[in-house]
């Protein structure tokens, strides 16, 4: 598989153009969505809290810029639904609300103190799963290895490469907290080895701790993959979530947003995402603000140049797990890894010809015609996509395994 | 510009059905140089016959079934090709049409085409000539006969009555009599290893094919190396057993598959007076493969319960 990464990953990040309207998603978090706190026609400021956390499974939105709130209604979502959001007006002077830093070493911090801190914050897990991060570090049982996830093995995305390359500090800070709370005998942080540069930076940093090991992975997709990197680096098979086997996994972005939340008060307002494909000019990495629409990110499309295009998929994410999007004013919410400019191209599906390669290449040991077929093991998939790709006869697995999936689910909890 | 939603993965390996196609017709280009090297004249005949004819028979069950023209797929080509590799060079041609109208029409089409055949079309198509002209279909001749004036008609070194005696250096190279494409182990070797590199030969049938060969030829005290050379053995292994449709798709019934089928080849060839016994235990396991894949799920839904242990409290 062409990893498309040399076009953007070793290019410094840039900042986003900033729009005038910006929509925030009451729901950019697993869970239930949070409880907007604002009114409409309320000035907000940077960084204010818009809308907080509701339920047990839940996350605070904060708004990235200042200006007026102008409406909270249904608004296109990555997902292709439409969800309730908060519409904000940029004034574009970013007024700032006053952010508590926070000096003491993290050592000799409170884990409650800095628990807090993360979950004021609002951060989620920024590998697109979205998962509250308070939530996940407040484990049911003790954790023997923390994993940091920096393979970042989606083709064209190197958000996360940037990131470990510009923001060693932040990450670092996050990854001190995070040992901090969960007290882990061993940290482990899995970076893909074609970042060559995030590994030499990242290796320095290490130095400094004793049982935090930096251990380069090969290039092959999913290697990301929560369960693919945890067996990986701990050589733990785990079924569903890595907690199982007594492992946490963080994404490398997530513990920079940790350690800024951590040292300067700040929330999760931004996050740096890749912007490539192979319908766009240029390809670079880019810090935007959330709530900021697919739109202003991607000048090439508008009105006036758009006929020139021909048909297109959008995606949210990388190639393999990405989602295609309808609308271009579809905002960028807490788990948009990158968004995708590429052509649309349709495979015919042909019979099957039993060629086993899905077999063979299913890093989870699932038989995916099978799972697809007649629904057995279609619980273990991960979605990562692969047999899909390889299928020579193009048949859609991932989409029919899905499918069965939900029948599984709704067959379990009748109503 | 217009938007498209589709449901992920966004890309996809460029290799399809008829690329891999292709690509087993193209390792099969030095087994067929080998057996026209050796068998002059009468092996291109029959090698350009039984594709062109494969090929004719694929459009017109096509046109007959009201589909799209799928000759261009390659397994019609392959299939010619494959059914010409283990035919007698000097067979009359008429008959390498008649066996490719059976494999193509019979075999692949009423079955419902590719990806639903039960039987290796090749394979069965060179039984069935086997069992319509047993005579003309154990004809033999000497390799480089083509030269001789007259073409002398030899045995295989596997018929029992041979009483040639032929070096394991001459089967490695193919300087024997025996069929277009079976003789060359080096040729075939050379294929077979370039479609593992590219990904498309996996390793499980071959190799448990071979290693129970191997071991059973030990155990009756034959030289191993022989039969492993002999006969068609490595074309059946790489070529014929591996045929995506008709061998199990599931990793452990692909094992069973090659460990079966190297018992019963090496049976056949002990205890049995058939030479060739090959082309009939494949395609009599090829029955047998939905059984297999039915315990291979089995299997494989068993040790996944094993190596991925259910963690109790989550
Ligand atoms: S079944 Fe397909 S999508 Fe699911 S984990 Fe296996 S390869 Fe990935
Ligand atoms: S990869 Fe596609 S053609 Fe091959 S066995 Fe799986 S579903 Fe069938």
């Amino acid at each position: 598989m062409n990893n498309h990464k040399k076009i953007t990953g070793l290019l410094p990040t840039r900042e986003a153009p900033a729009p005038h309207e910006l929509v925030f998603p009451l729901l950019q978090h697993t869970g239930t969505p949070a409880l907007p706190i604002i009114n409409v026609g309320d000035a907000v400021k940077v960084g204010q809290l818009i809308a907080k956390a509701s339920g047990n499974v839940s996350a605070n939105i904060h708004s990235s810029v200042s200006g007026l709130v102008t409406a909270i209604d249904l608004a296109p979502f990555s997902s292709g639904i439409e969800v309730m959001s908060i519409r904000i007006e940029n004034d574009h002077k970013y007024y700032k609300v006053p952010m508590a830093t926070h000096t003491r070493p993290i050592k000799e911090t409170p884990k409650e103190f800095l628990l807090q801190r993360i979950e004021d914050a609002g951060i989620v897990g920024l590998g697109g799963k979205m998962i509250p991060t308070h939530i996940k570090l407040r484990p049911n049982k003790p954790i023997a290895e923390l994993v940091i996830n920096g393979a970042e093995c989606e083709p064209y995305l190197s958000a996360d490469h940037r990131v470990m390359v510009e923001m060693t500090k932040a990450v670092f800070t996050g990854i001190e907290v995070a040992m901090r709370i969960l007290e882990p005998q061993t940290v482990f942080i899995g970076i893909e080895d074609h970042m060559i540069d995030a590994m030499i930076t990242m290796r320095n940093y290490a130095l400094k701790y004793k049982n935090v090991k930096v251990i380069p992975l090969p290039s092959i997709y999913p290697q990301g993959a929560e369960r693919v990197l945890v067996r990986e680096l701990t050589q733990k098979r785990v079924r569903r979530s890595p907690l199982e086997a007594g492992v946490i996994a963080l994404n490398v972005s997530t513990c920079a947003a940790i350690g800024q939340a951590v040292t300067n008060g700040m929330p999760l307002i931004s996050r740096v995402i890749t912007l490539s494909g192979t319908q766009l000019e240029k390809s670079y990495n880019y810090r935007v603000r959330l709530g900021t629409p697919i739109k202003t990110l991607l000048p090439e499309l508008s009105a006036d140049r758009a006929s020139k295009l021909g048909d297109l998929r959008i995606l949210m994410g990388g190639p393999m797990m990405g989602l295609a999007q309808h609308s271009l004013d579809v905002p960028i919410i807490k788990g948009t890894t990158g968004v995708l400019v590429l052509e649309h191209t349709v495979y015919e599906t042909q019979m099957c010809i039993r060629c086993g390669r899905c077999i063979d290449y299913c890093p989870v040991f699932v038989m995916p015609i099978m799972a697809a077929q007649q629904g057995i093991q279609a619980s273990e998939c991960m979605e990562c996509g692969l047999c899909s790709y390889h299928c020579p006869s193009r048949i859609p697995l991932v989409e029919k395994i899905r499918l069965n999936k939900i029948k599984q689910q709704m067959r379990q909890q009748p109503q | 510009m217009r938007l498209f939603v589709a449901a992920s993965p966004h890309s996809r390996n460029p290799q399809d059905v008829s690329s891999i196609m292709l690509h087993v017709i193209l390792a099969l280009v030095p087994t067929s140089l080998m057996g026209i090297f050796f068998f002059g004249i009468p092996a291109l005949s029959v090698i350009i016959t039984s594709v062109l004819s494969a090929l004719a028979f694929e459009v017109g069950v096509n046109t007959l079934r009201h589909q799209k023209l799928t000759i261009f797929d390659g397994s019609a080509a392959l299939t010619g090709l494959l059914l010409a590799l283990t035919l007698p060079p000097i067979i009359p041609l008429w008959m390498v049409v008649l066996g490719n109208g059976f494999s193509i029409i019979v075999v692949k089409h009423l079955f419902g085409g590719l990806g639903h055949n039960i039987f290796n079309p090749a394979l069965s198509g060179r039984l069935f000539l086997s069992v319509a002209y047993p005579v003309a279909m154990t004809s033999w001749i000497k390799p480089h006969a083509l030269l001789d004036p007259v073409y002398i008609s030899t045995a295989t070194p596997l018929a029992k009555e041979a009483t040639l005696i032929v070096s394991n250096w001459q089967l490695f190279w193919g300087n024997v009599g025996g069929s277009v494409g079976e003789t060359s182990a080096f040729a075939i070797l050379l294929g077979a290893i370039w479609l593992f590199k590219k990904g498309i030969l996996d390793w499980k049938i071959p190799g448990s094919f071979l290693a129970t060969v191997f071991f059973m030829a030990l155990l009756f005290g034959q030289d191993p190396l022989f039969h492993l050379l002999a006969g068609g053995t490595l074309l059946g292994a790489f070529f014929m057993m591996t045929d995506y449709v008709t061998s199990p798709l599931t990793k452990m019934g692909r094992l069973l598959y090659g460990i079966t089928l190297g018992v019963l080849v090496m049976s056949v060839r002990l205890f049995s007076h058939m030479p060739e016994g090959l082309a009939f235990c494949i395609v009599l396991m090829n029955g047998v493969v939905p059984l297999l894949d039915k315990a291979g799920i089995a299997l494989h839904v068993h040790v996944y319960a094993l190596i991925f242990k259910e963690h109790q409290d989550t």
